[in-house]
């Protein structure tokens, strides 16, 4: 009985009209998030890949998992179908094409294709330096999947300019990304919320005196107050909270004001900029250009 | 401004296929996120279990890390970024590290031009943190000759190779360069309140020496 209350109203969820220009600004803010993540690196790109770097490609390959490519095995599977390209050669092109595949899926022409190439050399270029990972990077490598599965190119386009591609407003791949979103920050709370260091404000206190994080201003004089054991506790509530307020029209707008401080905490506090805008961004895109008013009474009328 | 649907109504009564369209996604959407789901249910239960120094014997735990390791799991999570773990900052905030190298007296530490390239190495120094409190509790010093472990070995071809490109970028005058990896403690929010010095503290995990000429 519950399963299937719970079956009609997804079902009768995808059914309802949404902004579809979503679809446009998840398109234009994922790929140009993508961009300029990778433009960071720029200065320090030898480091990072070169034989030049702080750890030697060969050498960082030598504990990546095989399940993806990465420039060293890329470079070694080319070879044994007769293409010899010097490593070099390889991380130029990779160091072009991965921005021209975000250039082209931000104009939207040839979209899908554009995604798809986006996501390979992402995934190529991030396993390549995998101990330098973090959080960011799965989130990016999950948002260009999206840009390959979802008609991001139906909207505001090149493709849908020239080739007239017929305009969706993609309500059934706005649960997915919403769901996925609710997933997540559902699991962040959940680990929080089992960890002792959270429920008595030590967390908070840790994660700002880590050395390498950069913060504004320190909050060290917030020590004898109740600062950091109620932020630590709103934390675990907002992410806890993101699946079933989010999801209420209601309390949507205040949650979702809640959700871009705590990533605005983030950011200034502990220096997670890039973290911090992709987060904010995902958060947008599912929860308030959809459900912006314009298109839907253009779609009613 | 009106939405196209006339010519994929066109195509769904020429294609069977538009017609199995929507519940074919639809069940694979399901799929999805039940994956996704699975993995952070399986990653939180072993975060805790690891905190609290337990050991996963749970079935289903056993059960699903068997299915997530298969060849076809790891590809689609790693194509479709379902493999992501979610937990960030959970259980405990991890511990940081810093690699302090020494040189002629001097000491020297990487420094890059960009902000986010600074964030990705300490990312990988802290990502070692643990590896190496694990190795420190059972050696006081990391022993090279000894390589049983392969991580651990690999963790000391990357200090090695650390140690060598800032041997190369401050000009060492000497041939002999020193490298620690160094735990970064601060005291905790209970101690200062009790009145502890808000004082950084490092402990050295490892030092290791490399003759470079």
């Amino acid at each position: 009985m519950n399963i299937s209350v719970s079956i009609t109203t997804i079902l009768n969820r995808i059914q309802q009209p949404v902004n579809a220009n979503w679809l446009f600004f998840y398109r234009i803010n994922i790929a140009g998030f993508a961009l300029l993540h990778f433009m960071a690196i720029q200065p320090d790109f030898a480091d990072l890949y070169s034989y030049k770097g702080y750890v030697y490609p060969d050498i960082m390959n030598t504990a990546a998992d095989g399940i993806s490519f990465t420039l060293v095995s890329l470079q070694a599977a080319l070879s044994k179908i007769s293409l010899h390209i010097g490593y070099d050669t390889l991380l130029l092109f990779c160091r072009i094409a991965y921005p021209l595949s975000l250039l082209l899926l931000i104009a939207g022409l040839f979209t899908r294709l554009s995604a798809i190439a986006a996501l390979f050399f992402q995934l190529l270029l991030i396993q390549s330096i995998h101990l330098y990972q973090y959080g960011v990077d799965g989130f990016t490598t999950f948002a260009l999947f999206y840009c390959c599965v979802f008609p991001v190119g139906s909207v505001y386009s090149l493709d849908s300019r020239w080739f007239n591609t017929p305009k969706q407003d993609g309500a059934i791949y706005l649960f997915l990304l919403q769901a996925h979103l609710c997933i997540a920050y559902f699991f962040s709370g959940f680990d929080k919320i089992i960890g002792p260091t959270w429920r008595n404000g030590e967390a908070i206190w840790k994660a700002l005196h880590s050395h390498n994080y950069y913060s504004i201003f320190s909050l060290d004089f917030m020590a004898g107050t109740p600062f950091f054991f109620i932020s630590c506790w709103l934390t675990m509530l907002l992410e806890l909270g993101y699946f079933v307020f989010m999801n209420m029209r209601a309390a949507r707008k205040c949650w979702l004001t809640g959700i871009i401080g705590l990533h605005l905490f983030i950011a200034l506090f502990m220096g997670l900029f890039f973290f911090s805008g992709l987060l904010i961004t995902l958060s947008l895109c599912a929860y308030y250009v959809p459900y912006m008013k314009s298109e839907i009474l253009n779609r009613k009328s | 401004m009106s939405f196209n649907t006339g010519r994929l109504r066109t195509r769904q009564r020429k294609r069977p296929f538009y017609a199995l369209k929507k519940p074919l996604l639809l069940g694979w959407i399901f799929f999805h996120l039940a994956f996704i789901i699975l993995i952070n249910a399986n990653g939180s239960y072993s975060a805790y279990n690891q905190f609290n120094q337990k050991p996963n014997t749970f079935a289903p735990f056993v059960a699903a890390t068997k299915l997530f390791n298969t060849m076809p799991c790891r590809y689609y999570g790693r194509y479709t970024g379902a493999e992501t773990g979610y937990g960030f900052f959970g259980i405990n905030v991890r511990s940081n590290g810093i690699l302090i190298a020494e040189c002629g007296g001097n000491g020297l530490t990487a420094d890059f031009n960009s902000y986010e390239t600074s964030l990705r190495f300490f990312s990988m120094a802290n990502a070692l943190t643990d590896d190496f409190m694990k190795t420190s509790q059972k050696t006081d010093s990391l022993k090279l000759a000894q390589g049983t472990d392969y991580m651990r070995a690999f963790s000391n071809l990357v200090l090695k190779n650390i140690a060598v490109k800032m041997y190369q970028v401050n000009s060492c005058p000497d041939s002999v360069i020193s490298l620690s990896y160094n735990l970064l403690s601060y005291p905790t929010l209970a101690a200062v309140n009790k009145g502890t010095p808000k004082r950084y503290q490092l402990t050295k995990l490892i030092s290791v020496t490399y003759r470079l000429k």
